[in-house]
């Protein structure tokens, strides 16, 4: 007798005890932002990423290509990815702001150093996504996040103290001003960081008119930072 | 969840395990029950992998990049863990904490470091294979060895789609190594891999056209299932040894030793490793999925330490392997089939379900079994698990190739089923054992024993069955008990698949076998001896067909194979998951519309081209070939009907030059 009182006692506190999440955590889930989609995208490497940093802002993010092949504005639709049998690629809104080709842009060391680039994983930090990824075998963490003011995109790489100088360049763009700091420009869309420092990049559509950008300046970890 | 709910399912349970030794021995209900597992409304069904955590907890993934969890499968609530991952086939969960999944790219461990429920780190464990953008791509999985290396199996693509060559990984190569259909365009598709706990991808095993199910067996051993197809005569469960080659040679090319394409085709049989166990096409399904081991203890019945397979179609089989001469052989029988017997097939036909096919031997499958009560297995069937309370959970996806996609589980009911057992070789035939005692007369009947064989050949285009003959039993054995019986065969030879088929076989109260169907594959002999004869050609001559054309049985074969995709009335249209996409307007796959007139429709070609169209498939284009799933007779018997039924107004050339 007193065995079955003992089974029915952890019967019934076996699901107090289970630590089940809270039955609204599924709908927090959904509705936090930054999300993620590995999915195909056009003119995109096998399996990229779709990013949504909020329901109005999107982005492609390209592990093999390197870097962020589109901003845009609107959302991705993932349908017919999801329901095509037969390659279907995601439907990126029209007003694409941002748009980066170049093959492996990032360089350490000199600006023509081989890039052997192998993708690491991501992870989620309260309003930010972090990329990270190796470079010849040094590890790197690129940082996306939207600006307070939901127009613009905040791009930070924290880069590896023993991989050297790192090289970027930068392409022009026609609907978007991208400002950079944390290093010198070399020459014309050339620029040159510091190793172990950080590479901010902010890109922000040319119709949006503000005089200053809307993230603090910072002096802790990228990964940190808060722009609430 | 109130506590007073959270306790309902365990005073269900406790009723069940009241109630359960009460309903033991024979019934008339089933065995087994199918039940439903209802998922909630925003989890997209296509259930991909399914597993427990260590405590209990159901976890799945699907299709569209999720993964959800639940501690109360049958009443939920389900939570959202994970999302946005690229059409994850295989999970592993080793804590509530860390899952691992095999999505399309590479082998991910998911971490939930805060505890809140939702992972929030997507780490890539290894990526080290080539990718394109290839539909057919599947990274499937996914399951850990006793020193806690992955092992997962890269699919292969399939030309019926394109592929992205901006920015692949690794360098493509659409070089073939013979004559195969599907390319293994880039390193290591078409391999069992094995990731070490450190993330080091060590390739294990070539020569994969589609492993769609991976295992590892109570003894830590490695099983894939591959499908059917050219190279690939019927289906298969393989025992996977380092090194190993097992028959589709695109994938040959990624391997060290490779010195460029392999045109004979005696010498890539000569390599092969010859699966455990043939799953023979049209009778135990066409796409097998995952094989798992029953250690439930008894709590799943009497198949402790045997193999289920889920399929494609509706369809569970069972396996049971034993050791021959040092190598895995063994018997494949049903287990769960729905939709068996030519009415249910016709009546189900189309894209709204899937049935089991049938080839060349197989419509006589398409006889009634004793019909199922309750809920119907759905198709579907790639991934399965066993719960800790003993069911057997199926994860089911069907994308594009019919539709049923959900979680079911599968329940003993307590009942003895009335079932063959195993099969067991011995020095000069089968000893066969019964779950429950059978009819004394009826196991002792020479009329019981329906036996016949027949072999696979080893073909660039497959094989359909060939050297198909009768066996003669010598002598009938049956135990004192009725639960055995041995039979002493008069050609008891290596290299042959041996068929049982003992429809009039009852138990001592009378019941049927609940499925009356074996298939054992006797590579070796008890004394090692294995096949020496040709692997690529048949030995006995096939019987010319002189029989005429066949309208109703060609309306047969239209029905099997042919209205999935051609429709009932012939008009063809956008294959099940092709169908525009929204905003798009683009159809990306149609079937051909046999209503179509005019000089460029389909029944305006002659009958050898649509002879050559069945059998070999048409160029560029994804309908399969049936070469090796039909015979001629029924090719030109269903051509027959086609012209019939649908190109009335249309005659063929042949017709037309007689007029």
């Amino acid at each position: 007798m007193r065995l079955l009182l003992a089974i029915a006692c952890l019967l019934i506190a076996m699901p107090l005890i289970q630590g089940e999440p809270s039955e609204n955590s599924k709908q927090r889930a959904e509705e936090r932002y930054p999300q993620v989609f590995r999915t195909f995208m056009p003119e995109a490497g096998p399996s990229a990423f779709a990013v949504q940093l909020s329901p109005n802002l999107g982005l492609c993010y390209d592990p093999l290509r390197g870097g962020v092949n589109q901003i845009w504005r609107g959302r991705v639709d993932l349908t017919p990815t999801n329901l095509a049998k037969i390659n279907q690629v995601a439907m990126v809104p029209e007003a694409v702001f941002y748009e980066e080709r170049l093959v492996q842009p990032l360089h350490l060391g000199a600006i023509d150093a081989p890039v052997e680039r192998r993708f690491k994983g991501y992870r989620y930090e309260k309003d930010v996504v972090i990329f990270e990824y190796t470079i010849n075998g040094h590890l790197i963490s690129e940082s996306l996040r939207m600006t307070s003011d939901g127009s613009s995109v905040e791009r930070i790489f924290r880069l590896p103290k023993d991989g050297g100088e790192a090289f970027l360049p930068v392409e022009p763009q026609s609907k978007s001003k991208v400002s950079i700091e944390g290093g010198s420009e070399q020459s014309s869309g050339l620029w040159t960081f510091p190793a172990g420092g950080e590479i901010r990049m902010f890109i922000r559509p040319r119709d949006v008119i503000i005089s200053h950008l809307p993230v603090k300046r910072r002096t802790s970890s990228p990964l940190a930072h808060s722009c609430s | 969840m109130s506590a007073t709910s959270s306790f309902i399912p365990y005073i269900s349970l406790a009723f069940v395990f009241a109630v359960v030794p009460l309903c033991s021995g024979e019934d008339s209900g089933n065995s087994y029950e199918i039940e439903e597992i209802h998922l909630p409304q925003d989890m997209n069904p296509e259930i991909s992998g399914v597993a427990f955590t260590p405590r209990g907890r159901l976890v799945v993934t699907n299709r569209h990049g999720d993964v959800w969890f639940t501690d109360h499968p049958s009443e939920g609530p389900w939570h959202r863990y994970a999302f946005g991952l690229h059409e994850p086939v295989g999970i592993l969960a080793v804590s509530d904490r860390e899952i691992y999944v095999t999505q399309r790219p590479e082998l991910t461990r998911l971490l939930d470091t805060d505890g809140d429920g939702v992972a929030d780190r997507y780490e890539t464990v290894n990526d080290d294979w080539c990718m394109t953008d290839n539909w057919h791509e599947f990274t499937f999985g996914l399951h850990r060895d006793k020193k806690g290396n992955f092992l997962l199996a890269v699919g292969m693509p399939d030309m019926a789609g394109p592929f992205n060559s901006r920015y692949p990984r690794l360098p493509l190569s659409e070089v073939k190594v013979q004559k195969e259909q599907k390319p293994s365009l880039g390193s290591y598709q078409g391999w069992v891999l094995s990731i070490s706990p450190e993330g080091k991808m060590i390739p294990v095993a070539s020569g994969f056209r589609q492993p769609a199910g991976i295992g590892i067996s109570p003894d830590d051993e490695v099983f894939v299932t591959d499908q059917q197809g050219d190279y690939i005569a019927t289906s298969t469960l393989a025992h996977i040894k380092p090194g190993g080659f097992y028959g589709y040679p695109a994938s040959l090319k990624w391997r060290e030793d490779y010195r460029g394409p392999i045109p004979d085709i005696e010498t890539l049989a000569a390599m092969r490793i010859p699966e455990s166990v043939s799953l023979p096409h049209g009778a135990l399904g066409g796409s097998p999925g995952e094989p798992i081991w029953d250690t439930t203890g008894g709590k799943f019945g009497p198949f402790e330490g045997q193999v289920f397979i889920g399929d494609f179609t509706k369809l569970i089989s069972r396996v049971f392997l034993e050791k021959v001469a040092g190598e895995y052989q063994g018997a494949a029988f049903p287990f769960i089939r729905d939709a068996v017997g030519l009415e249910a097939i016709q009546a189900n036909s189309g894209a709204n379900n899937l049935t089991i096919p049938a080839g060349k031997e197989g419509l006589k499958y398409f006889r009634d079994t004793p019909p199922r009560s309750g809920t119907p297995l759905r198709p579907g069937n790639m991934r399965m698990v066993f719960a800790p309370d003993g069911s057997l959970y199926s994860g089911q996806t069907t994308r594009g190739w019919g539709k049923g996609d959900g979680l079911q589980r599968i329940v003993w009911s307590g009942r003895d089923p009335v079932e063959i057992e195993a099969i067991r070789l011995t020095k000069d035939g089968f000893d066969i054992s019964f779950t429950t005692e059978m009819d004394a007369a009826k196991l002792a009947a020479e009329e019981t024993w329906k036996l016949s064989r027949f072999r696979y050949l080893y073909l660039p285009g497959g094989s359909y069955r060939v050297d198909v003959t009768d066996c003669r039993i010598t002598s009938i054995h049956p135990a004192a008990d009725g639960r055995r019986v041995s039979l002493k065969i008069e050609a008891l030879d290596p290299g042959y698949i041996y068929e049982f088929e003992p429809w009039e076989l009852v138990s001592s109260t009378g019941k049927p076998v609940e499925n009356p169907l074996a298939f054992y594959t006797l590579n070796r002999l008890l004394d090692g001896r294995r096949f020496e004869g040709p692997l690529t050609r048949a030995l006995l001559k096939e019987k010319p067909s002189n029989s005429e054309i066949n309208l109703t049985a060609g309306a047969q074969v239209y029905s099997a194979f042919c209205m999935i995709c051609h429709q009932a009335d012939g008009r063809g249209g956008a294959l099940p998951g092709s169908e525009a996409s929204a905003g798009s307007g683009v159809v990306s796959l149609a079937a051909a519309n046999f209503r179509q007139r005019g000089p460029d429709s389909p029944l305006a070609k002659s009958d050898e081209d649509l002879v050559r169209i069945v059998t070999h498939g048409p160029e560029g284009k994804p309908m399969p070939p049936f070469g090796g799933v039909l015979s001629q007779e029924q090719i030109r018997n269903v051509i027959a009907y086609l012209r019939s039924a649908f190109g009335k107004s249309e005659p063929s050339p042949e017709q037309k030059s007689v007029k």
